[in-house]
Order: C-alpha cells, then structure tokens, then sequence
C-alpha cells in the first residue's frame, strides 16, 4: 500500500503555501474569485448510498450519449452534460474472498480503498487508505482543511453491524491510513465550526501560539514515552503523535493562509429532525467548502451501508435494508427506487449548486469532480460488481460529460478514481486493487 | 479472536445428532480429496487427524469449519454434500478439541493496548477532576464499537479531528474552572438608624447615630465558610479629654478588635476587623467600651463584606498554595497534585517537569502565576497520559504474566464500575498497598455509588442492544401512538431493572425472569396493566387490587397476576429493537435471545441468500409465518433459521413495539415455537421458564460480556478458564450481582498484565 508520506508534503508546504488559489473569499453574489493567472483549483469529492439500487431505473438505455437519463438519475437533467454514467465497474474488495458474509461492512470499506477489510469484531480493524486520503495528502496543504469527512449517520451504537465485521467497516469510508479510519461529522453545526470557526483575530492567534507550545511540551513527553512502551501499545501512541502532529501543520498552515472565508450563512443548529433537511444542510456545506477553497477533498456517506432508515415522507415505512433485500417483489423494488430517487435528488441538488457559483471561466461544478455510487449493485443479490455510479462535473477538466461509459467486466473501480487523482494532477499508478487509470 | 467467535457462532444441541459420526470419515468422504499431500488446496492439508496434530495447524482448521459451517465448503461443485447434522456434529469435534486444550493450556492475561477514554470516560473524568458541570465530550464523534462496547481498546482510535476536540474540551473546561479574574466580594452595607436595637422613628437619624451605652448591632446570616471583612464608619465624642474606645464585636460576647475613636463629624473614620466565618446567623457590632463618661461614638453605617475569596471550593483546592511561596514554586506545587490525579496516581518525573518548565515559562511571559498553571493542567489535560489508560510502570518486565500494580487496578476498577478516575478513597487505598486486602469492601461501596450509574447505563444496554431504541422509527401508520415519551419509557423500564441489579444487589436471574417491573401511566397503558399488582384493565374479579398507576414517574408493579411480563423478555424495548418498522420479526427475536441471553448466535446466512424472500405474491401464504416457512424451505437457510424463527415465533404475542396482541394481518395469532434441541413451547413464558431452567447458560454468556466490558477487549481461547471461574463464583454467590462483579476483578486476565514472554514480537 503506498502510503503516502505527511512529513513530505509539510516540506513541500513552504513553496506553495504562498499562493492559495483564492484571494478574497466568496462575495454576497456566490462568485468565487481567482486571485492568480493560474487555473482554478480541482475539487474531487465522493458520496455514497447504501444497499445498492434498483439498476433496471439506473442503467442509461445505450452506451455513448446521454439524450435521456434513467429514471433514477432525472434529478440531474439541468446538469445532464456534466453527468457520465459509468457501467461494468466492481469492487472485488467487497467480495468474501473466503471470509463469508459481511457484504454491507466490506462494500463501505472497500469502496474507496479497494483492499479487503480484515473480518474483525474490533481486534486489529484493517483495510486501506482510501483515494479521498491519498488525494489530501497530495493537495491539503493548499487549503486550510486537508480533507472533509462528513455524514448524515453516526456510527451504530451497539454491536457488530454486519456478521462479525465492526462497525466502523460500515460507517466509515474514508481511511487515513490502513488501521485508522476517519469519523466523519455528522453534526452539520460542528461541520460548520470546522470550516469557519478559526477566526483569525489576535485572540486566536495567541491562542494557537499556545496549543502549539502545549502540544510541543506533549510530543516530547510521548515520544519518550513511546521508547518505555511494549510493542503493541506504540501503535496507539503513534496515532496520538500522528494526530498531534496534524493540528500542528494545520495551524502552522492557518497562519499563512488568507483569513477564513465569512460563511455566507449563520451557524446551523445542530442535527435537524428531518433527514431530508439535514442532507440539504450538509450539501450546502460542501458546496460552501468548496466554493471557500476552505477544502478540496470531501467524502459523504448519505447513509451508512447496510441503513435500516425508513423513508416515510415517500410512503416508505420500510426499512431500506429490509427493503434493499426485496426477492424481486415489485413493490418492494418500486420502494428502493423511491429512495434511490431521492438520494439522487440530494446530488442533483449539490450539482446545480455548485454550476450555480461562477469560477474561472466557467462554473464551479466544472472544476469539480464529483464522484455517487454504491458499493453494492442490487442489494437482493450483494452483488459487487456492475456497480451503479456516476462522475459529475469536470467540463473545464477535460471530462466529456454526457455519457454512458461502458467499460470491460471486472475493470476495478479504484480505476476511475485514479483517473480523477490524474485530473488533479496527482498521477498515481496503484490504489489498492487498481489495475489501471481510466480515461473518463 | 476469531476462534471464540467461532466456537459461539455453533449452532449447538443439534435436533438429531448422527449416533455414529467419525470425524476421519467425514473428512475422507468431503475434504481429503483436495486437501491432501503437498498439493493440498489452500495449502491446507487436513490429513492427520489425531488432537496435536489438529492443534498445531489450528488457524487452518478454524479456518476449515467456518467455512464448512458458512456452506463455502465442501465446494458447491461437488456432488455429495454434508448433512447439516453432520456438519454440526463436525464443528462439535473439533471444538471439543480446542476447548480443551485452552483449558489446559499456560495462563495468559491477554494484550490490552492503551485504552483512550470513550467519551462517557471522558466527560466523567473531567468532571471529577476540576468540578465543572458541562458535557465537554458533546461535540466529539462517535466512539466506534468493538465486540459489542463502545470502550474496546483496540476500536478507541484517535483520528486528528478528535485530537482538536480534546484541545478545545480541555481549554474550556478550564476555563470554566478557573477564573482568572475572580468576581468582587459581596457586600452588605447598613445606615446606622437601621442597626438594632432598632428606632421608633430611624428618619430622625440625620447621618450619624449616637452610641453611648451598650452597643449597635446588625444580624446577618452567613451562608459559605470564609474570610469576611466587618467595617464600621464613624467618630468619636470625647468626655472630657478622652476619645472613647469601641469594639468590633460577634455577638454580646466575642470581641475581634479594639479602636481608639477619634475625628469628628467632618472626618468620620473607617475601622474593620477580618474573620473566618461558617454558615450560620450572627450579630456583628460595635460596642461602647467606656460609657456613662460623656463618652459617645457617632456610627454612620456598618459593613459586612465576604466571603473574600469568591472562587469555588474545587479551584481553591485546586491552586492552593502558600503566598509566600514564589511563582515557580506555586505552579511546581499545583501541577504535581494535579497531574497526579489526572495520570491516575502514575506521575513521571520527566513528563511532569516538561510541563512545569513550560507552566512556569508562560506564568512568567503573562505575569500571572495561575494563568501559568492553567497552561500546565491544558498540557496534562492533552498528554497522552492523560487522554489514555496507560499501565506503564517502573518496575522491570517479568518474563510471566505478573500484577497490576494497586493504583493500575484502582485505575482499571473504577473505570469497570463508575466509567471515571478512581476516587480519593480508592487513591489513598493503593497508594498505601491496601487494595487488594479490602478489593470486596470496595467493590460493593462502589457499586452502591451514584456513580456506578455508568454501569447500569453503559453496560447493559450496549450488552442488550437498548440503544438501537433510540434510532427505532416504527412506521407512523401502523403505530401513531408512537412518541418520544413512550420510547423514553421502554428505556426507562429497562434502566430500572438495571439499577436493581446493579446498587442493590439483586441476582442477575431477574433480567431473564423477575416477578416485578417498573411502569408509569404510559408504559403500563401500552401493556395493558393499571396498578401496581400488575391487573390487567379488564382483569379477572377476585385479585387483590393494588393502586392505579397514573402520571409520568415509574412505579414498581408486581407481576404475579401479570405473566406475559417479568424480565426483558417481556419489555416493550426490547421487543422493539428486535422488530422491523412495520412488523415483528420473528428471525431477529430468535437470534437475540440466542445470541445475547444463551451464547450461542447462529452463524451469520450464508452470502447471496437473501434474509426474507417476499412469497406473499406468488403463494397463499398469507401470515409472516406462513411466508417464512415457505422461505426456510430452502435448504441452505433451514438449519439455522430453524431454531431462529422457531424460537422467534414464540413471541408472536407481541407487535412490533411489545404490546399484546391477539391476531396478526387479521389472522389469529399462533405463538407456538421450538426451542434448540426440539423442545416445543406456546408462548414467550415457556422460552423464560426454559431459560430459568438452563441459567447456567444465561450467567455465562452474561460472565462474558461482563468480562469484554471490564477487560476492554474480545476475549480468547485463553480467557475459557477465567469465564468458569466467574460463572462458578456467581453461582455460589446466589447469583447476586456483586458475586459475579468480584469474580471478574479477581480473574488473571482483569488482575495481571502479560509477561515479556507473552508481547507478540517486534
């Protein structure tokens, strides 16, 4: 697994950290405005929906041009020529491969990491780092915020989520590295805090002047530590010191770089009640991250794998994972689609907004790459292969939007994202089960 | 660890065990054909089939049955399969030889990583540390689960967004805790005319009132101990060429200080005298030491001002120090008390005086010795020393497992019990070596304590599975009289039960079968039940009445007259989380009861078979039952779904939020079920008497769970004999709680931490 090396990248910072893209953040009319000659920034995001979809609604009718979108994905008319539709791809990672059942956790865990989770219950969880996080490590240090991990469940509270696997393999999918997952945020006040709550006054600055000479005193104090520890327990220590070391390099960063953006909105609240409000509320964060150059890499989980949610508001008592296992009765198939459809609602509504922000030369959305999908195709058969997902934006990266893609049987999904590292200019040969870079 | 999952995950007591099973032909006829020689498939060889050799290649093996067990193996490829008797009776065998060589084999503690505090631990410890009330854990993220608890060791990772969370958490608890600038002290100030004895007409005092016999006084009730300020304004009358003299006095008796009188009307003068005061009424006041002379004091007004420092009790502890001390010298004392009891009584001298340079450095740069100190407990607060359960010593690694020393296993008690730090009797207990002598006393003290709450509301429910409750949305159409109210109610019922068990002692038998429960209005209306003796709303004449439950506050209700309640069996949470939104779900019931109260989960379906095929369309079958029947006629789901759903249908009686119910999509309801090894039943109370029956199975399912919790890891093969011990020292202590409580802290694996023979290699 080529881990990508943290320490580098903070060397490299000085000679960059000079020129963030943005030089005066977003004004009162959504515009974004570009401060250097140089091209606006790649923004690469990736957002996942549990238990497969209904495909028979997915799947574009013919390859080549989209003239008419499936029935799940009409939410994205407005948007239609930046959509490509990708069929043919798979997540070998979330097959057994010997380990029996379990397909909700490794579909989650392996989707972005394309390594296998290690079967545990909670000793020595392991997948690998995911593409969200090999992307941070090639451009977080231009941003004041690495990477973004948010989501609209918090991690099950009680039990293995799915045959003996824990539940971090379903709730989590970004990786940092392949024994440490990333918790994503699921609070949309505290997304909020994260992306604007540094303020750049005097306070805050004798404030971060401090926690630096605290968390100095505190890595001295474990880095000896860690030479008087058994073997095992250093690994916990060095996730400390890891962690430590990346709120330092933040701030070290936040010093250099331009003010925080004013958030155009006020502080939300905390979780809205209603589901349905609170993926609008942290769509429009991401969109606000983006817009801000505050990050250039998000992961959003909708729903954790393997969510029992019912969806009520569209005459959907059922659970989705009771649903999702529906034996090929209609009704139960026309209620996934339902929920499918308002799932891809939720990325249609990230996708206008983002064309909706004027940058460069073109929108936002054209120089994002946003990449929806599931780590299971129909969630009757846990079938992870001909997975359902689809790449928005790109149109000022070289992406010809508008398409149905039909690539080879097999092609391993961890392709594409290569592909869109490549347009970020992150040239990668390998991530995980990755056998090539796909041309998109 | 995958090994004791696998040996739960048996579906044991097989319906017909095949008399004459052999294990060499079993694998003759099924395995030996691709796993032979050096060709073997998967490199696995499963020629040699004595005991040594099976436990040599034991990984292999394990590996071998699940797969046989998942219906991976034999390949479905091949023509003749195994029965799934034969199966079962093929994992039976070689369990049997695993079991025991574990219990034969050396003892081994087990390997806990540093635990990093979840965040119960966290908020807890906070709050007995500087006294501050606030949640500062409410913004942190979720602590992922392992084995079934949310303070595994292992799972308690510590990404960089949590780290910036303790940063803050710990800056504003301090915050909260110490002031730096201190609010001014109260004062109460009173004109003279209204001092008593008091005047017919006080207006006609114009400013000063003559004192010449006797004395002035106010009363004033004193409600915190401290230092307060009495102060008086006024001048003195001379008799001749005498000033007077006066007294600042407490009552008619105390006198607290002597004062020549002088000046007049235009330079009135202020005296006072300082004293500690407790809470308590008292008369302050001046009295005339010389009358009868001509001799007078003119009084403007009395003052009482105090106590003079307003910091709370928990600051003044925390920074107390002497004021002739130097700076240096405050925070070096400061910081040694308080990093001992936030590193758990386990100060390093070098990481302590880090933190004392860096205290001392910035006390000085802000001119502030106490702003100095609070950056010194902000690095303790975010030291991993702090942050994690460390059990390092001094002492040098043995070769053997060996023991705690007494303030790790204070440290390791009283987060087992009260999810915190331990407290200052604990503390003082290890320090002086005297733990282990007095470990019952302080076991049963402890769980008596408020705070072993942290068990009853961190324990059972993640063992049980409660907290799903909270995320439970049954479908509004089926259910509308769903509220919050009503949820918040089934937890409650179940907590109650808990606390019983756990702060006063009751037997652990009561969560699978009690003759009481506890219920406010709502709750015993969604059963059924309107007083406290348990009757039905339309009960049978003749049963002793006892009083109506009414309101929101939970009352204790016998269940004599009641049996389709009584234990978690019958309560409404629990029967909730194991149903689906709009219907019961009998597979779901069947393998929680297997899993959480027997031990003996079914293992997981096989992949690509899917939990409930929909039939309802294609058939007649027109109940739930009926559709799964049909459904389990597939051979690949039959044998474990059997004693799933035939044990989950025998609670058929309730709906999917545990009311009694008498017909289901407009059939009767027929609640009749099987239980493991064949054994019919009618209702949910034959599974209880079942249970009751074989509780030795329940205690030790429940020794484990205890064991994971306390232990902060999954257990394995070498913690079977730990198990036994727990269970056998509960049985003999009545199944009381507190039995089974003493037995965990007293097994090796809770006691000792490995020997150097035992860390797995660099």
């Amino acid at each position: 697994m080529a881990q990508f090396n943290r320490r580098l990248a903070l060397r490299g910072m000085g000679a960059t950290i000079g020129l963030p893209w943005l030089e005066s953040l977003a004004r009162a009319t959504g515009e974004t405005v570009s401060a250097q000659a140089g091209q606006p920034p790649v923004r690469l995001a990736w957002l996942y929906v549990p238990n497969g979809v209904h495909m028979p609604n997915w799947r574009p009718g013919a390859e080549g041009k989209l003239n008419d979108l499936p029935v799940t994905l009409k939410p994205l008319e407005s948007i239609r020529n930046q959509v490509s539709v990708f069929t043919g791809l798979a997540a070998d990672k979330a097959r057994p491969n010997g380990d029996g059942p379990g397909d909700h956790a490794r579909a989650l865990s392996a989707f972005l990491t394309g390594c296998q989770a290690r079967k545990t219950d909670g000793t020595n969880i392991s997948s690998g780092i995911s593409v969200d996080q090999v992307a941070a490590g090639g451009l977080g240090h231009m941003t004041r915020l690495p990477s973004l991990e948010i989501g609209a469940e918090a991690g099950a509270m009680a039990g293995n989520c799915d045959s003996g696997y824990s539940c971090v393999y379903s709730s989590t999918m970004a990786w940092r590295s392949s024994s440490q997952p990333l918790p994503k945020e699921v609070n949309p006040a505290l997304v909020f805090d994260r992306l604007f709550g540094a303020t750049a006054d005097e306070s805050r600055k004798d404030k971060d002047r401090l926690r630096r000479s605290v968390l100095d005193t505190v890595t001295k104090d474990a880095t000896s530590l860690r030479g008087k520890i058994s073997t095992g327990d250093k690994r916990k220590l060095d996730e400390y010191l890891d962690s430590v070391r990346d709120i330092e390099v933040r701030m070290a960063r936040a010093e250099k770089l331009p003010p925080p953006a004013k958030p155009p909105i006020d502080r939300p609240k905390g979780v809205p009640a209603s589901y349905a409000e609170h993926l609008e509320l942290l769509t429009d964060l991401l969109v606000l991250a983006f817009q801000t150059d505050t990050t250039r890499v998000a992961t959003f989980v909708l729903a954790n794998e393997g969510s029992n949610r019912p969806y009520p508001w569209l005459q959907v008592p059922e659970g989705h994972h009771d649903l999702s296992h529906h034996g090929k009765n209609a009704s139960k198939q026309e209620k996934i689609a339902k929920i499918n459809l308002f799932h891809s609602g939720m990325l249609a509504r990230l996708g206008t907004k983002l064309s909706a922000v004027r940058e460069g030369e073109g929108s936002l959305l054209d120089h994002c790459l946003i990449a929806y999908g599931s780590g299971n195709s129909d969630g009757d058969r846990h079938n992870h292969d001909d997975l359902p997902v689809v790449l928005l934006g790109g149109g000022k990266l070289g992406v010809e939007g508008g398409r149905h893609v039909v690539h080879p049987k097999e092609t391993p999904i961890t392709n594409l994202w290569l592909a869109m590292l490549a347009k970020a200019g992150l040239q990668r040969e390998k991530l995980g089960d990755s056998t090539g870079v796909l041309k998109i | 660890m995958l090994l004791l999952n696998l040996l739960l995950t048996t579906c044991q007591q097989s319906t017909n065990p095949p008399k004459d099973f052999s294990l060499s032909a079993f694998v003759n006829r099924h395995c030996i054909q691709c796993h032979q020689g050096d060709k073997a498939k998967g490199s696995l060889s499963l020629e040699k089939l004595d005991p040594a050799s099976i436990l040599k290649n034991r990984a292999g093996w394990e590996h071998s049955v699940e797969r046989t067990q998942g219906g991976d193996m034999p390949p479905a490829s091949r023509k003749t399969r195994p029965t799934p008797a034969e199966i079962e009776a093929f994992t039976n065998q070689v369990n049997a030889i695993f079991e025991a060589a574990d219990l034969k084999a050396k003892p081994d503690p087990g390997l806990v990583p540093p635990r990093r505090l979840n965040r119960v631990e966290y908020a807890n410890t906070l709050k007995d540390l500087l006294g501050v009330d606030f949640n500062p854990a409410g913004d942190f993220p979720s602590d992922d689960i392992g084995h079934g608890f949310d303070n595994n060791a292992e799972t308690l990772s510590l990404p960089p967004l949590l780290m910036e969370r303790y940063l803050s958490a710990a800056e504003t608890a301090l915050d909260k805790a110490i002031q730096l600038k201190a609010p001014k002290p109260a004062k109460r100030n009173l004109s003279a005319r209204y001092l008593e004895p008091a005047l017919k007409n006080p207006g006609d005092v114009k400013r000063f009132r003559e004192l010449k016999d006797d004395r002035l006084f106010q009363t004033y009730k004193v409600t915190e101990t401290g230092e307060y300020i009495l102060r008086f304004k006024a001048y003195g009358i001379r008799g001749g060429d005498k000033a007077p003299d006066v007294a600042i006095q407490i009552g008619d008796k105390r006198i607290l200080s002597k004062h020549k009188l002088e000046g007049d009307e235009k330079n009135p003068q202020v005296f006072e005298a300082k004293t500690t005061l407790r809470p308590k009424q008292y008369q302050f006041g001046l009295r005339l030491e010389n009358p009868g002379d001509g001799r007078a004091a003119m009084v403007e007004w009395a003052e009482i001002e105090g106590p003079i420092d307003t910091r709370p009790p928990e600051l003044r502890n925390l920074l107390a120090v002497q004021d002739s001390q130097a700076d240096a010298e405050k925070i070096r004392l400061v910081l040694t008390r308080f990093a001992r009891k936030a590193w758990r009584g386990q100060v390093d001298k070098q990481a302590l005086q880090g933190v004392v340079d860096l205290a001392i450095a910035d006390g000085a740069k802000r001119k502030d010795w106490v702003a100095g100190a609070k950056t010194g407990m902000l690095a303790i607060l975010c030291s991993p020393r702090f942050l994690f359960r460390l059990e390092t010593d001094d002492r040098p690694p043995r070769e053997e497992p060996y023991d705690l020393t007494e303030m790790q296993l204070a440290s390791r008690l009283s987060y087992f019990l009260w999810s915190t730090m331990p407290d200052r009797e604990l503390v003082e207990l290890a320090e002086d070596g005297h733990l282990m002598a007095n470990l019952d006393s302080q076991i049963h003290r402890m769980l008596k304590a408020e705070k072993s709450g942290a068990l009853v509301e961190n324990f059972f429910p993640q063992w049980l599975q409660i907290q799903r409750l909270d995320t439970f949305q049954p479908d509004k159409g089926k259910f509308p009289f769903f509220n919050e109210q009503l949820r918040k109610s089934m937890k409650m019922e179940a907590q109650k039960l808990f606390e019983e068990i756990v702060q006063q002692d009751a037997s652990i038998l009561n969560i699978i079968n009690a003759d009481h429960t506890w219920l406010n209005q709502r709750l015993a209306r969604h059963y059924g039940i309107t007083d406290t003796k348990g009757n039905a709303l339309m009960g049978k004449a003749g049963k002793e009445k006892g009083k109506p439950i009414e309101g929101e506050e939970f009352v204790r209700v016998e269940l004599g007259n009641t049996p389709s309640r009584g234990g978690v069996l019958g309560m409404a949470a629990i029967l909730s989380v194991t149903s689906n939104p709009t219907r019961t779900s009998p597979v779901k019931r069947g393998k929680w009861v297997l899993e959480q109260l027997m031990g003996t989960p079914p293992p997981p379906a096989p992949p690509n078979v899917p939990e409930l095929e929909a039939t309802a369309k294609s058939s007649k079958a027109e109940t739930l039952r009926q559709r799964m029947e049909l459904h389990r006629s597939n051979p690949a789901c039959s044998t474990c779904h059997q004693k799933m759903d035939a044990l989950g249908f025998a609670f058929e009686g309730f709906n999917a939020l545990g009311a009694l119910r008498d017909k289901d999509e407009g059939q009767p309801i027929d609640a009749s079920g099987e239980l493991p090894g064949g054994r019919k039943v009618a209702g949910m109370q034959d599974v209880r008497s079942y249970l009751v029956e074989n509780k030795d199975k329940f205690v030790k399912t429940m020794a484990e769970r205890l064991m994971v919790y306390a232990l902060g890891r999954g257990l394995t093969p070498a913690d079977r004999k730990a198990v036994e011990g727990v269970v056998e020292a509960t049985k003999k202590g009545d199944y009381k709680f507190s039995a089974m409580v003493k037995a965990v802290v007293r097994s090796q694996p809770f006691r000792q931490k490995r020997g150097r023979d035992q860390e797995p290699a660099e």
